[in-house]
């Protein structure tokens, strides 16, 4: 499957994984996940809440051990992680929160991710000041500082009003798109999975498995309500069978 | 305590007493620390360590100084090992609470974004310990320095415990206070000009106002 130049590509096949319980017994929280991301493609991870969606991320991210099964990311890889809770450290300022976590980045590129989110006047903020908002954003251009080359998202837009989700969406979709990330987002929400995703991925009550794994073949620009009918109604059919 | 500061002797053996605080303290802080961030983060360690950590709480600093003049000799080593075993506990058991409320979620972060031990340590690691590490260093000095003049006036030839210990065989009050009066003003001054500086620093981030 590896071919020359393929930094960006991700594959998963996850056979199962369990994870302790409180008792000292485990459980198994995911069944059999396969897939593959091109270079620069998004997807959107859907399923019931509690799942396993975030476990899933986790073990991609090396932050839990597979079991039975192996994530493959490409060799140069450099992955960033917006978890969901934006987990800045509270005792360093928003630009240093930034610089730690990439110590390579250069000024500019710091400076242009800060300005493409918004955050250029916030730079000496302690995150304790800033809103939920603002330390999402925060916690999105600490992932893009270290310039990486796939991008995992754990319901980045969660608990924000409708317009200030939307906005920041279009800022984080400006900066996948000029950098050419690929991306798996965590959502629970169908409208936004259909905005911003180049295929769905739909998981099933724990033991989470892959039921469904949905291309939009519609471009991004174009997807008004009725082009995406059927997908939306594709995608429903699947969460409701679960 | 005029006569004895004109003669050079007072801080001659305040700064000998001084010394020796530094020193017990240093060492406590430090062993302290590490022992104390290894039994909170693992179980194992704990385990292994907590028998003795309770022991040497409750042990008697006399009983420790005397072993320590008794094995080691009467001499510097003893006397500075003496007072830093005797605090060495109570650093233990502090830093240990902090380690014990250490955030995983930041570590997490340290991890997916492959942060190096020294960032970790400095950025990640130290900020969470910092209070700990404070009221630690608080409780500690004011120990240190009470149990600095019993180790001097058992097997030391001078300090300001040796001191006290001869006013006390003089039955003499003045060259007592004279001893006592400014080693509270030093102490004093160390919490205000060191300690309590230290713990406004780490702690600046949490007061910022939005």
């Amino acid at each position: 499957m590896s071919r020359a130049g393929d930094s960006g590509r991700l594959e998963i096949a996850v056979e199962s994984l369990s994870l302790p319980q409180g008792s000292g017994a485990s459980r198994q929280i995911l069944g059999s996940i396969r897939f593959a991301l091109g270079i620069g493609e998004i997807a959107a991870l859907a399923g019931p809440s509690g799942c396993g969606k975030t476990t899933l991320l986790r073990a991609i991210a090396g932050l839990i051990g597979l079991q039975d099964g192996h994530v493959r990311l490409p060799k140069d890889g450099r992955l960033g992680f917006v978890f969901q809770e934006p987990r800045l450290l509270p005792w360093r300022d928003v630009e240093t929160n930034v610089r730690l976590a990439a110590p390579e980045a250069s000024d500019s590129e710091c400076a242009a991710i800060f300005a493409a989110l918004e955050l250029t006047e916030h730079r000496r903020d302690f995150p304790a000041s800033l809103s939920l908002g603002l330390a999402r954003r925060v916690a999105i251009a600490r992932a893009f500082a270290i310039r990486p080359n796939i991008l995992l998202l754990d319901e980045p837009f969660v608990s924000l009003d409708t317009a200030l989700a939307l906005r920041l969406r279009q800022e984080l979709m400006a900066l996948i798109e000029a950098r050419n990330v690929t991306s798996l987002i965590v959502t629970h929400d169908v409208d936004e999975a259909i905005a911003l995703a180049d295929r769905v991925l739909i998981l099933s009550n724990r033991p989470a498995r892959l039921i469904a794994n949905l291309p939009i073949a519609i471009p991004r620009s174009e997807r008004d309500a009725a082009r995406t009918a059927p997908i939306r109604a594709a995608i429903m059919t699947h969460l409701s069978t679960n | 305590m005029v006569t004895e500061a004109r003669s050079g002797v007072l801080l001659f053996n305040l700064a000998a007493t001084l010394a020796r605080v530094a020193a017990a303290f240093i060492l406590a802080m430090g062993f302290g620390t590490v022992i104390g961030v290894l039994m909170g983060r693992h179980r194992a360690v704990d385990r292994i360590a907590d028998t003795w950590v309770v022991i040497l709480l409750n042990l008697p600093a006399l009983v420790i100084i005397v072993l320590a003049y008794v094995w080691v000799g009467l001499n510097e080593v003893a006397a500075i090992g003496a007072v830093a075993l005797n605090k060495l506990p109570n650093a233990i058991v502090t830093v240990r609470e902090g380690a014990r409320a250490l955030d995983r979620e930041l570590d997490e972060v340290a991890e997916v974004f492959r942060m190096s031990h020294w960032v970790r340590l400095r950025h990640v690691l130290l900020p969470q310990l910092a209070p700990y590490i404070a009221a630690a260093a608080r409780s500690g000095l004011s120990l240190v320095w009470k149990i600095v003049l019993v180790v001097e006036l058992m097997g030391r030839s001078n300090g300001v415990g040796f001191e006290i210990g001869v006013a006390f065989h003089l039955f003499d009050i003045r060259l007592l206070l004279a001893y006592a009066i400014p080693f509270v003003i030093v102490m004093l001054a160390i919490e205000t000009l060191l300690v309590q500086p230290f713990e406004r620093h780490v702690a600046r981030w949490r007061f910022r106002p939005a």
